[in-house]
């Protein structure tokens, strides 16, 4: 059996998830100051976590993992629609614990998720799709590097990220991580 | 120099008065980790420090950065 993904960066630990964990973070994701923030706000059943945890676990196109910070489990953190051809993906995360929601933290986790897909999984573009009306999120995708390339009828934007512009934007917040 | 509390109301792009000790952060939108980190970065410029990271996490109140700048040295009129 393969061992589970783990990486570490910028005082976080992404740690591949795990069966005995789906039912906290299910629980996390169905909290509504989670739920709100999704695109989709279906609520989550034990059986369907359950499905979906098997059906990831036979997937080579997406990967969860719990995010550590001091010991603790903080927030989720996503690889999905991961295209090896294309060396895309579609990243994904959110931090649960309100202590850690707000300030360097969610930086720590995006640039620590954002480095295993371009440097473990060899990837070139990431996107991002955010409603136009969740503005914190579109400040937060801004100050990471993406850059909105399309918006939808629905007002969801589009956004993407390359390696490039993803250093940039990094090196001006990755100053004030100091582990 | 610019007052603690005119850092505060530049960064988060808010209005001086309505910047207080007990002004927290989440408790308004424009709060946010964006704004937390150009929060961040005037208050090392304005008063030529170096926080510790787990300072800048821990920055969570006007009423806390006055406490946290006090042990670097830092005299809040």
């Amino acid at each position: 059996m393969q061992s589970p993904l783990c990486f570490s960066r910028y005082g976080i630990t992404l740690k591949e998830l795990q069966r005995d964990e789906i039912e906290m973070v299910r629980q996390w994701r169905n909290d509504p100051k989670i739920a709100g923030l999704m695109l989709d706000q279906t609520h989550i059943t034990e059986e369907m976590q359950k499905q979906w945890f098997e059906r990831m676990s036979q997937s080579d196109c997406q990967y969860y993992f719990l995010a550590w910070f001091k010991d603790q489990p903080i927030g989720v953190a996503s690889l999905i629609n991961i295209d090896r051809e294309q060396q895309t993906c579609e990243p994904g995360m959110y931090i649960y614990v309100d202590e850690y929601r707000n300030n360097v933290v969610p930086f720590c986790v995006a640039f620590a998720l954002n480095d295993l897909a371009f440097e473990v999984f060899s990837l070139q573009t990431l996107y991002g799709k955010i409603f136009a009306d969740n503005a914190a999120s579109v400040r937060f995708h801004e100050a990471c590097g993406y850059t909105k390339y399309s918006e939808r009828a629905d007002r969801l934007g589009l956004f993407s990220l390359t390696q490039p512009d993803y250093l940039i934007a990094r090196n001006k917040i990755s100053r004030f991580i100091r582990y | 120099m610019k007052s603690l509390e005119q850092i505060f109301a530049d960064s988060l792009a808010i209005n001086l008065n309505d910047i207080s000790d007990a002004l927290t952060y989440q408790s308004i939108p424009q709060w946010d980790s964006v704004a937390h980190m150009t929060l961040i970065a005037a208050v090392e410029d304005g008063y030529g420090i170096m926080l510790d990271t787990d300072d800048i996490i821990d920055m969570s109140s006007v009423g806390k950065a006055k406490a946290i700048l006090q042990k670097y040295g830092v005299e809040i009129a």
